[in-house]
């Protein structure tokens, strides 16, 4: 035995895994809502209105490490990292927007959000396309875990709309985003983070089961 | 009973850990020892004797990189005198700690590690542990070696004592090497005493042709060929003739002469000389010619040179050599490698960049090449796995030649390291003496492979030859010493990288001393040079190698290096921080907590630091595995606790338990704290949360204070606050005072009759909160010269109100008297007006909180008892800055209840009340602390508890500080303390289930409706722990203990005991072993306080929660 080698992770089995990921996606949305209250507090939403998409990250990433003890302190928050995954390395690596990791011992479970502005008609095919949704399902981002966020800032129009927006569009093309033919792809999120505009989408048939949570936030007046 | 029923009864034949022979070649690190014992019975002629298996700890019986610890040999012989035999080449190997053989009558069972002739000494003494057991009572006399014994460590707690470090072959070896050194420089009358380096030369060669002749490399028929008469070289007949003529053949046959004798001179030694040494190999007592009375008894009989493994021979020689000058080779920082370190390193090296077939390894610093013959031998191991087979001469050459390379300023090193190298060879040819390949000429290593120079000397052939190219395997243990003068080199001096002519002041050939040792020239002008893109603390030569090496490292290449492990942690941090940030640091392994028991003579605190280069773009760094072993986690070695004395033993091998595996954050390391280590070591991300969430909540640190005092006018007479080391006062009696004495020192008259605390008197007290008389001594004329260069500042801190704090950090006292403090300890003082703030502090500085914090911020405690310095105190949080009169009070009346509390008991004579000459003489005349007193502790509570509440620590935070002063603390420096290691209470379990508990639901959302219930069920030796996660309106007891006899925990017992099969050994290798199945979680870990501690529930939760989101779902 060696410390490289026990330090691998051994992959166990746990019929308790669904209700802790649960749970840890709980407590990440319960910080974003945390997070974007306390934005609207400090900023307030309209000061968003025509910022771009990192520089609403950061103020969120900001305002999430404000909260974080109020949620769980074994909570690291990341705005924009790069991933390691794939062994790629330096500035090959692709950035995810935000990433929320859960300090521990050993392999450290990350819950990632890749983040869209919401403001023109091209908007709804930047938050499902190569670079939005899609890189979730293939896996480019949120590797090997099995749930991954979408955050929508919502610069023009309401939170509810863009939502029926995207809603409609994975409906149309189910086979396209990996989603079950004969079941709703789209249900509200219901948890203790009390985000209005939260919804999943479960896709089992991509190239690995996932259920992307999409929160659309009000950014703007 | 035949071997295999044995075998059977003590449930070898089933257990995976158990190898028979056909499999030795399985244990990679061990092959060629176990190979080598199966040949005894060509040594054995007179009966049938066979080695027949061995039983191991290993981790993974199904990896072949995986490590492993031999512990029990199995044999067979049909006498006892056959298993006699048996015994002194196992004890000659050095490896296996037991021996068990099978003879026709029973079972006899030897120390692996003890070994006299037969008919010297008791049987014990011998290392016969049983002389004979019967067939029939194989389990009631061996049970202590039953296979489950030796998994779950029962059999290192009853019989550890067999495991006898002193009676070992590389102690008694070396011992004997001494004493045989010894009696050679003694004046005789009947001949001259030998110069001692010449007497070493001839042991060195002695041991040396001995090996080669019993290893069967000078065999009958080269000796023939080369028309040498053996009996003319060992015994007691020995000629310097024949002696030189073999040598001569030796060096020309295997390219290169070691330990060169002067046959010719004054120096040279003569024929007795020689008869004496070589009678001592015969085993012969030296017997003096004219009183034929017995003079020398070493008893070489007992060795066969044929059995002990090379790399244990280079290691004697080393150490050997080293007696030589045991100053210089302290002042060189040599400290030798044993080798389970090395195996250790290497096994880790090979996961990290696994041997191929252009793999190169360097090694800076070689010593007499226990890297290298390891590294060696392990290309052999994977060759011969690679061709099913053994390896031709010429292919083992190739080996060598291909892939090894050193480096040494010592000669002598160089040249033993070049001899273990081919003898290595040597030892995978048969036959050894290479008559069989006529043509086969062994490798000239030396100027091609190894180098007799300074690793960082520019113009040397090291780097002449192979200088530009790179390795990719670098490992060693390079030399920790502090070099001199690197500051006052000038900048053209570090510049000139060529060679110094002959006229330079230092000049090589000068600078060499007579075992070719160079000064450290080379390495001071490179760290001049480099000091400000490479640099290093405190001129240590360990970090210059660690930076040289990583410009030696292939782009994929890994180096493995032993360096000090204060280094992790000392006060400067620019080597660290510039260091972590330049290199791809992969793990770090921390010994500091086995220095006392995994080196000889000296102990330092050393860590193994792998690395490689930095990737082109590093951005993040990623994460570094650390390992920090405790001694009481080394199941093998660690001392048995008996009352309040411990008796260590020597750590003869490291078995990895995952449960000190963590990872540091690689971005940590980068900012040069040695914070992130430590907590590596003995915190968890908590503590780090709690240092930094008391920082926001006190951002007032000790040294703030202090400096807001001083700013402050306070007028008059009164001095500023104020902390300081005390004052250098020495003593000169009137005669002793001369210019010199009065040039350097101030005479302080008004220091007379005045109080200097005497800190000595204190050593034995734990925590006091008012000084005994003894305490102090009362200066007279004599005793007041002050040292110039210490400067008068600490006199300041004599004048109260002040609070004295000792640097062993053993008492801090608030006092109100005039007490001088002397050098080391520190004392803070302030105006009158800060008495009460002061006397707080006094009381902040006994609380476990300070002890705690000091702990972490404090660069040497928690690697060996540390002392405080004046940086760590002025760190800690001040929460009194701004405690209004109103609330100081409340201190002032905790300090006077503990002063009223300390008349417990008297120290020493009592003294005579009306006898003032009694307290002159230091008795008692203040009473003394009870540390155990019942008021006393009641006082500490409150402390505790109102130094948690100024400093608004939540339960949780008190549990860490708490757990960490009183527990983990007794772990320090292979301590084994007994608050640390004796069995928890049945209310310690509840706690610890109660909060593993909490803090797993604290984490499940509610959504779930789904809750833990806890039962915890123990024997004395080890607890279980089942979590099952069900739904919360189901759970009507969450929390259980239960003695696993009691009838309700048949289940879990059953549970446990099948956990136990599946990871039999789990003892050794993770003492926090986690089982999933379905809803249910398995936690299994030894009955030991230190693992049932409320702050190790919040980590175990920590882990269950991390490993169950890591998971797979059940399939």
């Amino acid at each position: 035995m060696t410390m490289t080698s026990q330090s691998r992770a051994v992959q166990k089995q746990s019929a308790n895994r669904g209700t802790f990921w649960d749970s840890f996606v709980a407590k990440v949305h319960l910080l974003l809502s945390l997070g974007y209250q306390h934005l609207c507090q400090t900023k307030g939403a309209m000061a968003l209105t025509s910022e771009e998409e990192p520089t609403i990250t950061g103020f969120l990433v900001t305002c999430m490490q404000e909260m974080k003890d109020r949620v769980d302190w074994r909570l690291f928050i990341e705005d924009d990292p790069p991933l390691n995954d794939d062994g790629r390395k330096g500035r090959s690596r692709p950035r995810i927007d935000i990433q929320v990791t859960k300090v521990g011992r050993g392999i450290q479970p990350r819950f990632q959000f890749e983040a869209k502005r919401l403001y023109t008609k091209k908007s709804e095919d930047k938050y499902l396309e190569d670079d939005g949704l899609q890189a979730l399902l293939t896996g480019y981002y949120a590797k090997g875990v099995r749930d991954a966020g979408m955050l929508g800032y919502v610069q023009q129009d309401t939170p509810d709309e863009w939502a029926e927006k995207i809603r409609k569009k994975l409906d149309a093309n189910r086979l396209g985003y990996g989603l079950d033919p004969s079941k709703d792809c789209w249900s509200q999120r219901n948890d203790e983070s009390n985000l209005e505009h939260s919804f999943s989408s479960h896709h089992p048939h991509c190239s690995r089961p996932i259920t992307v949570h999409h929160t659309f936030l009000l950014c703007h007046g | 009973m035949d071997l295999s029923a044995v075998l059977n009864e003590l449930s070898y034949l089933q257990s995976p850990s158990f190898l028979p022979r056909e499999r030795f070649d399985e244990a990679t690190e061990h092959a060629h020892v176990f190979r080598r014992a199966c040949r005894i019975q060509e040594d054995v002629t007179q009966e049938r004797v066979a080695i027949r298996g061995v039983y191991l700890l290993r981790e993974d019986p199904n990896s072949r990189t995986s490590t492993s610890t031999p512990v029990v040999y199995v044999a067979e012989a049909e006498s006892i005198r056959g298993a006699d035999e048996i015994h002194k080449r196992v004890w000659n190997q050095d490896i296996v700690p037991f021996l068990l053989v099978r003879i026709p009558e029973g079972l006899r069972l030897y120390s692996g590690f003890t070994y006299k002739e037969p008919g010297q000494g008791t049987d014990k003494q011998r290392g016969v542990l049983e002389a004979l057991v019967k067939f029939d009572e194989v389990l009631s006399c061996l049970g202590d070696w039953h296979a489950s014994a030796i998994d779950e460590g029962r059999l290192f707690r009853a019989r550890g004592a067999d495991i006898d470090a002193k009676t070992r072959l590389d102690w008694k070896l070396l011992g004997n090497l001494e004493k045989l050194g010894q009696w050679l420089t003694r004046e005789k009358p009947e001949r001259k005493k030998l110069d001692r380096h010449v007497a070493n030369a001839l042991i060195g060669k002695f041991i040396y042709l001995k090996y080669l002749h019993e290893r069967d490399i000078l065999s009958a028929r080269k000796l023939e060929r080369w028309g040498v008469d053996i009996s003319k070289v060992f015994g007691r007949k020995a000629t310097i003739q024949e002696t030189r003529r073999l040598i001569k053949f030796v060096d020309c046959w295997l390219n290169g002469s070691i330990f060169p004798i002067p046959f010719a001179g004054d120096l040279a030694p003569t024929t007795d000389h020689l008869r004496e040494v070589a009678s001592v190999f015969m085993g012969d007592d030296y017997v003096d010619p004219d009183t034929e009375v017995r003079q020398l008894h070493l008893d070489f009989k007992a060795y066969c040179f044929s059995y002990i493994p090379i790399e244990t021979l280079s290691v004697i020689y080393e150490q050997f050599l080293s007696l030589e000058g045991k100053a210089k080779q302290r002042d060189r920082g040599a400290y030798y490698t044993p080798i389970p370190l090395v195996n250790f390193m290497l096994a880790e090296l090979e996961e990290l960049h696994p041997l191929g077939d252009d793999t190169r390894v360097l090694d800076p610093s070689c010593g007499s090449g226990a890297f290298l013959v390891q590294c060696y031998r392990r290309l052999i191991e994977r060759e011969m796995r690679q061709k099913n087979g053994r390896l031709r001469p010429s292919e083992l050459r190739d080996l060598v030649v291909r892939h090894i390379f050193g480096v040494d300023r010592d000669r002598d090193a160089c040249h033993v390291a070049a001899m273990s190298l081919a003898l290595t060879m040597l030892d995978n040819i048969d036959p050894p003496d290479l008559e069989s390949s006529p043509t086969f000429k062994l490798p000239s290593l030396i100027g091609k492979n190894l180098f007799q120079d300074d690793f960082f000397d520019p113009s040397s052939t090291f780097r002449q030859s192979l200088g530009g190219q790179k390795f990719d395997w670098i490992v060693g243990n390079p030399p920790w010493v502090e070099v001199k003068h690197v500051d006052t080199l000038d900048d053209d001096e570090a510049d000139d990288e060529d060679p110094p002519d002959a006229d330079d002041d230092v000049a090589d050939d000068d600078a060499a001393d007579d075992s070719g040792v160079a000064s450290d020239e080379h390495v001071t002008r490179w760290m001049h040079a480099r000091r400000t893109t490479h640099p290093v603390n405190g001129n240590q030569v360990a970090e210059a190698f660690a930076w040289e090496a990583n410009e030696f490292l292939s782009t994929s290449g890994k180096a493995a290096l032993l360096i000090p492990a204060m280094t992790l942690f000392k006060q400067g941090k620019t080597f660290r921080s510039r260091f972590f940030s330049q290199v791809s640091t992969h793990a770090i392994a921390n010994f500091a907590n086995l220095r006392m028991d995994l080196f000889r003579k000296v102990k330092p605190a050393a860590a193994a630091l792998f690395f490689g280069q930095k990737a082109v773009s590093p951005e993040r760094p990623e994460d570094v595995i650390t390992y920090s072993p405790l001694l009481i986690n080394q199941e093998t070695t660690r001392p048995d606790v008996q009352g309040a004395r411990t008796k260590r033993r020597e750590t003869w091998t490291i078995t990895l338990s995952a449960s000190e595996i963590r990872r540091v954050s690689g971005r940590a390391l980068t900012t040069g704290e040695s914070l992130p280590l430590k907590m590596a070591m003995w915190g968890s991300p908590r503590d780090e949360m709690l240092l930094q969430s008391v920082a926001k909540r006190c951002p007032t640190k000790l040294s703030g204070y202090a400096k807001r005092m001083r700013g402050r006018d306070l007028g008059g007479d009164s001095y500023a606050c104020k902390s300081s080391a005390g004052i250098e006062l020495k003593t000169f009696a009137p005669n002793a005072i001369t210019h010199v004495v009065l040039a350097a020192h101030d005479h302080l008259p008004e220091l007379i009759g005045k109080k200097a605390l005497f800190p000595k008197s204190l050593d034995d007290l734990n925590r006091i909160y008012a000084f005994p008389n003894s305490a102090f001594r009362v200066l007279g004329q004599d005793d007041v010269y002050l040292r110039k260069r210490g400067g008068k500042a600490g006199l300041e801190v004599a004048h109260p109100p002040h609070v004295l704090v000792g640097g062993a950090r053993n008492f801090a006292v608030f006092s109100d008297e005039f007490i001088v403090v002397p050098s080391r300890q520190i004392g803070i003082a302030g105006p009158t007006e800060e008495r009460k703030r002061l006397i707080a502090l006094s009381l902040y500085l006994n609380s476990d909180f300070a002890q705690y914090y000091e702990f972490f911020m404090s660069p040497q405690q928690g690697i060996r008892e540390g002392r405080s310095t004046l940086n760590t105190l002025g760190e800690l949080p001040f929460p009194f800055a701004d405690l209004s009169d109103e609330k100081l009070a409340l201190w002032e009346d905790l300090h006077r209840a503990f002063v009223a509390a300390t008349p417990v008991r008297w120290v020493g004579a009592e003294p005579d009340a009306d006898s003032t000459q009694g307290k002159q003489m230091g008795l008692f005349d203040a009473p003394v602390v009870d540390k155990d007193s019942e008021s006393l502790l009641v006082l500490e509570k409150k402390l505790n508890e109102m130094v948690g509440d100024i400093l608004g620590l939540t339960e949780m935070e008190r549990w860490l500080v708490e757990d960490l002063v009183r527990v983990r603390r007794h772990l320090v420096d292979g301590a084994v303390g007994k608050p640390a290691i004796e069995p928890p209470s049945v209310e310690e379990l509840q706690q610890y289930a109660d909060v593993l508990r909490r803090e797993l639901d604290a984490f499940i959302t509610e959504a779930a409706g789904l809750r833990h219930e806890v039962r915890v069920i123990h024997d004395e030796h080890s607890a279980m722990v089942q979590l099952d996660l069900r739904p919360a309106k189901q759970i009507k007891r969450a929390v259980d203990v239960l003695r696993a006899d009691a009838p309700v925990a048949r289940k879990l017992a059953d549970v446990r005991a099948k956990m136990v099969r599946e990871t039999p050994q789990w003892l050794h290798f993770d003492r926090n072993l986690l089982l999933y199945e379905g809803s249910k979680v398995f936690l299994l870990k030894p009955l030991q306080r230190v693992h049932w501690l409320r702050s190790q529930a919040l980590m175990d939760a920590d882990e269950i929660i991390t490993e169950t989101l890591n998971a797979e779902d059940v399939t």
